[in-house]
């Protein structure tokens, strides 16, 4: 099987650049979320839920940081979940977070692998554009 | 590996989604069986290591103990303050927060040997010591650790129908903590003396968080004392926490912060006098936290935790004894300091004129004062006392009702207003209208009289029966139960005190008598119960005076 880049420093950039836009004061979150993956893939898919009200753009930023994860594992052939939750519907939460943690053990040791390479590079993004 | 049945409940707190469903660390579910902070904290103290993490052998260390909690926010979690966690999964002050503590507390030449220099053309010396932070001593730590704040201002002072939710925060109760420095050169005895004694200085403005509340100083080393400490008795019932029950000296924070609040709101519109009390007191501030001038803190030295009550009516009960101190978080002009130091003082001698602090402060301490109604089964303690202790000159202030105007009108409101002007307020005269207990001489008054002797409270029964019933023509005038007095889950407007009455003989000591100058502050509603018990004060009675204010 030929190499095959999954451009996650790219993916990085895009991520931390429209945050950025959106709003400088959110760009700490990479630092937390480069913490949160040592929690696993619940802790961290349930951040974007927390924020949701009261720190949207916070929440946008960790949320699309997600659909980043679940579009790049899609190609390598991982399905990871990712229902529309609303933050209020614990039985829509409940669920998610079964289907999470129901991902087979090597499916979640890739995407916890790739997730934390995403991180560091968003990390690293932040860095210069601070 | 076949799947785990039920796996989403097996997962620790630690790696759930911090949302509603799954974990709600600073929550605090009435009833519940289990909070989920309590599981978080199980969980993760009994994976931690029996004994604490040890430096290596070059490293030097002293180790301090506490007086009460201590709190250093990971800031990790939002959503919940907890400590750092080190290794073995030890509770731990870094590194990093004591090298800009330690730093903080030097001069220019050990700031430069010890903590390193900036070079002419931007290069970086560092300096010789390496600060290895602090682990508690002993794995006492993992008690206690759950924190109820309960925030209660704007219910207390402003608003009766204001938000005052409790919530958890996780810190550590009285832990000794053992700090480690290192350095890269060897140094002289002499030297390592003088290193800690630098260390001891910077502690001594407390530890990690909250500090302004009283969290993370020292019990051994004082800080920048406004003046020498209050020594103080009181007894009253214990705060709930989820372990059982503890004193918070907190409560003395509490109670002195609401009360400039209150005198500050007299004086000036709400606006400004909130801003100028976070100025003094710290707070959550309108865009980020405002660090306190003032720190507190408050060493006991005799703590006993009691019960009280049978049954469902059984409450934990404390009597202590300790210091009370103000401090200084940073320097300040000599003619500031001097306002300041007056200005904590009266506040200090305000709340033990006419309150007292923590729960049910405004009643007074009904097993002391009123004995006999606990003739009943099925009473709730009501009420709390404190006294002075020691420096009676200084702290007492009023032996009769007569001379609270004295001490409100020259000596609590001129240091208040010079306080304010040196901060650059204007006083014209608006003040908080809108609050619920505002000190203004509109929204206030104080009454007072003497009582022989500790049975001799007449106030304490106007709470629990009519103050006046004439059964001929059936009447019955009572405040029991009515906005004034409050109920359950409502606040009163009036404040009862059983202030200890002394002697002041010319060049003597005061002396205690066995007397009491027994007060009542009311704030008055418009209800039809207020009216008409400010008119029996007025015209129906000769025990009371009014004592303030006396010209309205």
């Amino acid at each position: 099987m030929a190499w095959h880049t999954y451009g996650l420093d790219q993916e990085a950039q895009k991520l931390v650049l429209a945050a950025k836009r959106r709003d400088q004061e959110s760009l700490n979150q990479g630092y937390k979320m480069r913490m949160a993956v040592a929690y696993g893939l619940e802790r961290f898919w349930g951040e974007h839920l927390r924020l949701q009200e009261r720190e949207a753009q916070k929440s946008r930023y960790w949320k699309e940081t997600w659909d980043t994860l679940v579009r790049i594992a899609g190609q390598a052939h991982i399905t990871i979940p990712n229902d529309a939750v609303r933050p209020d519907n614990v039985q829509q939460i409940q669920a998610m977070s079964e289907r999470l943690w129901g991902l087979n053990l090597a499916d979640q040791r890739v995407a916890l692998a790739v997730l934390t390479q995403l991180c560091d590079c968003m990390v690293w993004w932040t860095q210069r554009y601070k | 590996m076949p799947p785990i049945p039920d796996v989403i409940n097996k997962v620790p707190m630690m790696y759930r989604a911090q949302v509603t469903g799954r974990c709600q660390l600073q929550r605090l579910v009435p009833k519940a069986e289990e909070q989920h902070a309590q599981r978080w904290t199980k969980e993760w103290t009994e994976r931690s290591y029996p004994h604490p993490p040890q430096f290596s052998q070059n490293v030097q260390t002293r180790s301090y103990s506490i007086s009460w909690r201590f709190v250093t926010n990971a800031g990790q979690d939002d959503g919940i303050i907890r400590p750092v966690m080190g290794a073995r999964g030890w509770p731990f002050y870094p590194g990093s927060s004591m090298k800009g503590l330690f730093r903080s507390a030097c001069n220019p030449q050990q700031k430069a040997r010890y903590c390193g220099q900036e070079l002419p053309g931007g290069d970086m010396a560092p300096g010789i010591l390496r600060f290895h932070g602090g682990y508690p001593t002993n794995k006492k730590w993992v008690e206690k650790l759950l924190d109820l704040v309960h925030p209660q201002q704007d219910y207390q002072v402003k608003r009766g129908n204001a938000n005052h939710s409790a919530f958890m925060m996780i810190s550590l109760y009285q832990p000794e903590l053992n700090f480690g420095i290192s350095s890269s050169e060897d140094l002289s005895p002499q030297e390592w003396t003088e290193i800690w004694q630098i260390w001891e200085k910077a502690m001594a403005k407390g530890l990690g968080s909250r500090v302004c509340a009283g969290y993370g100083h020292p019990s051994s080393i004082s800080g920048d004392e406004l003046y020498p400490p209050h020594r103080i008795h009181g007894r009253g019932m214990a705060s709930k926490t989820l372990s059982g029950a503890e004193f918070r000296p907190n409560i003395f924070r509490a109670a002195i912060r609401g009360h400039a609040l209150r005198i500050f709101g007299g004086l000036v519109p709400a606006p400004i006098a909130e801003r100028e009390v976070d100025k003094l007191f710290g707070g959550l501030g309108s865009r980020e936290p405002i660090v306190g001038l003032v720190g507190m803190k408050f060493v006991a030295d005799d703590l006993n935790i009691d019960r009280h009550g049978r049954g469902r009516f059984e409450v934990r009960t404390y009597d202590v004894t300790g210091q009370l101190s103000w401090l200084l978080t940073r320097p300040l002009p000599d003619v500031q300091r001097e306002a300041l130091k007056n200005l904590i003082l009266r506040l200090n001698q305000f709340a033990m004129i006419l309150g007292g602090f923590g729960k049910s402060w405004r009643r007074i301490d009904h097993p002391f004062f009123f004995e006999e109604y606990y003739n009943h089964p099925n009473k709730s303690y009501i009420g709390c006392h404190w006294e002075w202790i020691d420096k009676f000159k200084r702290d007492v202030q009023i032996a009769a009702p007569k001379h609270l105007e004295q001490f409100m009108n020259n000596r609590l409101l001129p240091s208040v207003k010079e306080w304010l002007k040196l901060q650059g307020v204007n006083l014209n005269s608006q003040y908080a209208q809108e609050w619920r207990e505002t000190w203004h001489t509109a929204k206030v008054q104080v009454w007072g009289r003497i009582a022989q002797n500790q049975e001799d409270s007449i106030a304490v029964k106007w709470f629990h029966q009519p103050y006046y019933s004439d059964n001929k023509q059936g009447i019955r005038n009572s405040i029991k139960g009515t906005s004034i007095t409050g109920r359950l889950g409502t606040i009163g407007r009036i404040w009862h005190r059983m202030y200890p009455q002394f002697k002041f003989s010319q060049g003597d000591t005061p002396t205690k008598t066995r007397g009491y100058v027994e007060l009542i502050t009311i704030f008055p509603d418009q209800s039809p119960e207020c009216r008409q018990f400010l008119t029996f004060l007025q015209q129906e009675q000769q025990d009371f005076q009014r004592v303030w204010p006396l010209n309205n």
